[in-house]
C-alpha cells in the first residue's frame, strides 16, 4: 500500500519549541472513520444505510451539509433515520419492525 | 311535340323500326360531318330530336350499336389516314388526332345526350363519350402501342440529355392522353406506359453509369445532379406517383446496385478525406432502408476499425500515461464522428445511435480496460491545473455513457476519488460537477456513495473551524471524519491505534472529545495510513519540510530524544503493526532520495535487529519533499488505495451476488421461468451496471441449484423452478 501526503503549502502555526528541537510538526492531516457505538444496518424504512442520509436527504447530500440527517433509536433498540421514523409515526405510533408502541430512546447526531 | 296516339304495341314497334332505319342515315351523315369539322351546317336541335325520338321508341340499343360502329370506322380511318407506325413524328400526330377526336366526340356526345341519359344509364352502357375513348384506345392506341412507347422513351432520353420545351410538352400531352384512357380498372398509362418508363429508366441510368468512370465523391455529386434533373423533368411530365417510382428505380440502379462502390469503398474514402459535403450527400442519397442500413453498418465498421487501431502504449513506470493517451485518442475519434454526424442532414437520431452503438462496441468489446482507462483519464483531468476542465469532463461523460462495465468503473473511480479528496488534489466544485453528471446519466444509486464522500469532506471542513474555537491547536491540524459505508476502504474496524508523540496524542484526544460532544453515540477510529504529516527538519546542510505518512512521522519523531534505535525498539515505542512498520522504515531509510534515516547494515531488507540513526547528511533538490510509502512486493496485509487489480476482482464478485439476488427475485413471483426470459429480465435490471452474459447467468443458476434455491425442470432443461 502506498500512502501519499499533503503538499506543504500552509504556513504552520508557530510552535514554541523547547530548547532547539530537531523536528517540528508543521501540519497534520488526519483521517478518521466514525461509527455508531451500537451496530447499525440499513434503515428498514428507506433502505439507505443509517450512517448515510435518508432517501429524502440524499439528493442534497452534497450541497446541504448543515442539515444533518440523524438516526433515532427506539426503546425497542431498533434504529431508523429520524426523518423516516417520524413520517411513519404519523400513521401509527408503533415500531415498524416489532409493532411495539414506539418510544424514542435517543437520537444520534 | 308528339301527338299522343294510342296504338297497339306491335304496331308501335314495327313503325319504330322503320322510322329508325329511315332516320339513321341522317344521323350517320351528321356524325361524319362532325368528324370532318363541318358542324356549322348542322342543327343541334334537329339531331337531338331525332335521337330523342329513337330512344323514346325503344330503338336505343340499335342506335348505340350503330353509333359505335360508325365511330369505330372513323377511328380506323383516322389511324390509317394520319398515323403510321414508323413515322418519327407519330407522337405529335397522335396528339393532334387526339385533340380533334376529343372535340368531335364531345360534339357527338352532346347530340346523343338523350341516349346517354336514358338508354345508357338504364342499360348500364358506357356513355357515348367514354365509348368513344375506348374505341380510340382499341383502334388507334393499341395498334400503335409499341411505337408510342418506343418514341416516348426516345424523346424522354433526349430530354434528359438536352432540355427542349417542345418535347416536354409533347411528352406531357402523351402522358395525359394515356391517362385519359382506361384499362383494367386503371388508366392505360399506368398499365402500359409506366412499367415501360420504369424499366427503360433503369436501363438508361445503368448504361449511363457504366459508360463513365468516377471516384466515389465525383460519383455522388454526379448522381445527385441526375436525381435533381430527373426529378425536375418528372414533375413536369409525369404524375407524382410515377415520379416517386422513378426515383426509387433510380435509387435501385444508382445506389443499391453500386453499393459496394459508393458505400464499401466510398464511405471510408470520404471519411478519410473528411469530405463532409459528400458525406451528407451520401446520407441523403441512401434513403432506402436497406441502403441506409448498409451505410450505417459500414460506418460502424469504420469506427471500430479506426478505434481498434489506437494502440495502447507500454509504460511500466507510469500506468496512467497509456490510459490517458488512449482515452484522448478515443475522444478525438468521437469528436471526429460527432462532426460527421452534424454534417448529416436527415435521420440524425438513428445515425447518432448507430455511431454510439459502434463506440459502445469499441469500448466494451475491443478493449478490456476501458473502465480503468476512462477513470484514470478523468482522474488526470481533475488533478490538472488546466483552466477549462469542465468541457473536458463533459466530453469524458460522453464515453462514460457508452461504457458497459459501469460497476468496474465505479469501483476504480471511487478509489481514485477517495485519493483525490483525502490528498486535496482537486477542486471540490469540479468533483461535484462530475458526480452530478454521472447522476444525470445513470441515476442516484450509482453516485450516492460518492456524494457521501464529498459530504464527509465538507462537514469535516466545518469541524476544523469549530475545533480551533474551543481548543488550543498547536499545529495546523485538519481531520477528515469519514463515513465508513461511503468510502472504498475495507476493515475499518481493525485499524490499530499507535503510540503518537505526546503533543499529538493530546491533540488527537482533544479532537475525539470535541467530536463526541457534538455527536453523541459515535466513536472515532483513526486511519493513520490515510493521513499525512508535514515535518520541518534541520539537517546538517539545510532545513527541509518533509511530508510523509503519519506512521513514518511517528518513527522520525522518536529521534528527537533517541540517537539510535533498532527495529524492535521502534516497534515497541510506536506500536505500529510489524508489516506496516517494515514498509515505513524501508521508505525512509532505503531509497536514496528519501533516506532521512541511516540503517545499519545497509541493505534492502529490514531485519528486527537493524539499527537506525538520523541521517544528518541528507540533502535534497527542493525545500519541500514528499516521501511516498513504498509498496512492497508480496505485501497483501492491507487493502490499499492504489492497487487497481482489486477493484476489478471485487466488481466481479459483486456481479455474482447481484445476479444471484436478481435471479431469485425474478423467479420468486412466477415460480418457474425459461432461461431465455430470465436472461432478458436480469439483463435489463443490470443495464446500468454491466452487461450480462449468458455464461454469468448459467453460472449463477448452477450456484443457486447447489444451494437449493432453484431447481431445473426435469423435462425442459431450459426451464427453472423456484424452491420455496
Amino acid at each position: 500500500m502506498a500512502e501519499d501526503h499533503m503538499e506543504v503549502d500552509a504556513s504552520p502555526e508557530v510552535e514554541q519549541p523547547a530548547p532547539k528541537k530537531k523536528f517540528e510538526v508543521k501540519k497534520w492531516t488526519a483521517v478518521a472513520f466514525w461509527s455508531w457505538d451500537i451496530a447499525v444496518e440499513n434503515c428498514a424504512i428507506c433502505r439507505n444505510h443509517i450512517m448515510e442520509p435518508c432517501i429524502q436527504c440524499q439528493p442534497t447530500a452534497m450541497t446541504d451539509t448543515d442539515n444533518e440527517c440523524v438516526a433515532a433509536w427506539g426503546t425497542c433498540n431498533h434504529a431508523f433515520h429520524l426523518h423516516c421514523i417520524n413520517k411513519w409515526l404519523q400513521t401509527r405510533n408503533a415500531c415498524p419492525l416489532d409493532n411495539q408502541p414506539w418510544q424514542f430512546a435517543k437520537y444520534g447526531r | 311535340m308528339f301527338k299522343v296516339k294510342i296504338r297497339s304495341p306491335r304496331a308501335f314497334n314495327s313503325q319504330g323500326a322503320t322510322e329508325f332505319n329511315d332516320q339513321w342515315p341522317f344521323l350517320e351523315k351528321a356524325i361524319f360531318e362532325i368528324f370532318d369539322g363541318r358542324t356549322h351546317q348542322l342543327s343541334f336541335e334537329k339531331l337531338y330530336n331525332v335521337v330523342y325520338g329513337m330512344v323514346l321508341r325503344r330503338n336505343g340499343a340499335e342506335l348505340y350499336e350503330n353509333v359505335r360502329a360508325t365511330l369505330r370506322s372513323l377511328m380506323i380511318a383516322a389511324r390509317t389516314g394520319e398515323l403510321a407506325r414508323n413515322d418519327p413524328d407519330l407522337l405529335e400526330k397522335l396528339v393532334k388526332v387526339w385533340e380533334k377526336q376529343c372535340e368531335s366526340l364531345q360534339a357527338v356526345s352532346d347530340v346523343m345526350m338523350y341516349l346517354d341519359r336514358v338508354f345508357c344509364k338504364e342499360n348500364r352502357q358506357l356513355l357515348i363519350f367514354d365509348m368513344g375513348l375506348e374505341l380510340f384506345r382499341d383502334e388507334i392506341v393499341k395498334p400503335l402501342n409499341g411505337s408510342v412507347k418506343r418514341l416516348f422513351i426516345e424523346n424522354l432520353n433526349e430530354v434528359r440529355l438536352q432540355r427542349s420545351e417542345a418535347k416536354l410538352r409533347l411528352l406531357k400531352s402523351t402522358v395525359s392522353i394515356l391517362e385519359s384512357l382506361s384499362k383494367d380498372d386503371d388508366t392505360y398509362y399506368v398499365k402500359e406506359l409506366e412499367p415501360h418508363i420504369l424499366t427503360e429508366t433503369t436501363n438508361y441510368y445503368d448504361n449511363f453509369v457504366k459508360s463513365h468512370r468516377y471516384t466515389p465523391s465525383q460519383y455522388l455529386s454526379q448522381i445527385r445532379e441526375l436525381f435533381e434533373l430527373e426529378n425536375q423533368l418528372d414533375t413536369e411530365i409525369l404524375n407524382k406517383d410515377t415520379t416517386v417510382k422513378v426515383r426509387n428505380a433510380m435509387k435501385d440502379v444508382l445506389i443499391t446496385k453500386n453499393s459496394s462502390f459508393i458505400i464499401d469503398q466510398g464511405l471510408p474514402a470520404i471519411i478519410e478525406a473528411e469530405d463532409l459535403e459528400s458525406l451528407s450527400l451520401l446520407f441523403e442519397l441512401c434513403e432506402k432502408s436497406s441502403d441506409r442500413a448498409n451505410l450505417l453498418k459500414t460506418l460502424s465498421k469504420r469506427i471500430i476499425d479506426e478505434g481498434s487501431a489506437i494502440k495502447v502504449e507500454d509504460n511500466l513506470k507510469k500506468r496512467a500515461i497509456p490510459a490517458i493517451k488512449w482515452v484522448l485518442q478515443v475522444l478525438r475519434l468521437k469528436e471526429k464522428y460527432n462532426g460527421i454526424l452534424s454534417a448529416i442532414g436527415q435521420d440524425k437520431l438513428k445515425t447518432a445511435s448507430s455511431v454510439d452503438a459502434a463506440f459502445s462496441l469499441l469500448l466494451n468489446h475491443h478493449h478490456k480496460k476501458t473502465a480503468e482507462f476512462l477513470s484514470t483519464y478523468i482522474d488526470s483531468v481533475l488533478r490538472s491545473a488546466e483552466e477549462s476542465r469542465v468541457p473536458l469532463l463533459d466530453e469524458a461523460i460522453g464515453i462514460f455513457k457508452l461504457l458497459k462495465d459501469k460497476d468496474v468503473f465505479e469501483k476504480i473511480y471511487k478509489q481514485q476519488l477517495s485519493k483525490r479528496l483525502l490528498q486535496d488534489r482537486s477542486q471540490l466544485e469540479l468533483e461535484k460537477h462530475m458526480i452530478e453528471k454521472m447522476k444525470q446519466e445513470i441515476g442516484a444509486s450509482f453516485t450516492s456513495k460518492m456524494e457521501g464522500m464529498i459530504r464527509d469532506l465538507l462537514i469535516s471542513k466545518g469541524y476544523e473551524k469549530k475545533f480551533r474555537q474551543d481548543y488550543t491547536v498547536p499545529v495546523n491540524f485538519k481531520a477528515n471524519v469519514l463515513t465508513t459505508t461511503c468510502w472504498p476502504f475495507r476493515n475499518t474496524d481493525s485499524f490499530q491505534d499507535i503510540q503518537l508523540p505526546e503533543t499529538l496524542e493530546r491533540l488527537k484526544l482533544d479532537f475525539e472529545n470535541f467530536f463526541i460532544k457534538s455527536h453523541t453515540g459515535r466513536t472515532l477510529r483513526w486511519a493513520y495510513h490515510l493521513g499525512s504529516m508535514d515535518i520541518g527538519c534541520q539537517f546538517a546542510k539545510d532545513y527541509y519540510v518533509i511530508s510523509m505518512s503519519v506512521y513514518a512521522a511517528t518513527v522520525l519523531l522518536l529521534f528527537e530524544t533517541h540517537s539510535q534505535l533498532t527495529t524492535e525498539e521502534i516497534a515497541d515505542l510506536t506500536c505500529i503493526p510489524s508489516e506496516e512498520l517494515t514498509r515505513q522504515l524501508f521508505s525512509i531509510s532505503v531509497p536514496p532520495k528519501t533516506r532521512i534515516l541511516k540503517k545499519r547494515p545497509m541493505n534492502k531488507n529490514i531485519a528486527p535487529t537493524d539499527i537506525f540513526t538520523f541521517n544528518h547528511d541528507f540533502t535534497a533538490a527542493t525545500k519541500a519533499i514528499k516521501i511516498s510509502t513504498v509498496f512492497m512486493k508480496g505485501d497483501s496485509s492491507l487493502q490499499g488505495l492504489s492497487s487497481l487489480q482489486n477493484p476489478i476482482q471485487e466488481a466481479m464478485e459483486d456481479r455474482k451476488l447481484l445476479i444471484d439476488a436478481l435471479v431469485v427475485r425474478e423467479l420468486k413471483v412466477p415460480r418457474s421461468i425459461k432461461e431465455r426470459d430470465l436472461f432478458v429480465k436480469v439483463q435489463t435490471k443490470l443495464a446500468n451496471k454491466f452487461e450480462l452474459s449468458p455464461k454469468l447467468l448459467s453460472e449463477s443458476l448452477a450456484r443457486l441449484i447447489d444451494r437449493e434455491y432453484v431447481q431445473r425442470d426435469s423435462e425442459d432443461t431450459a426451464c427453472y423452478h423456484y424452491l420455496p
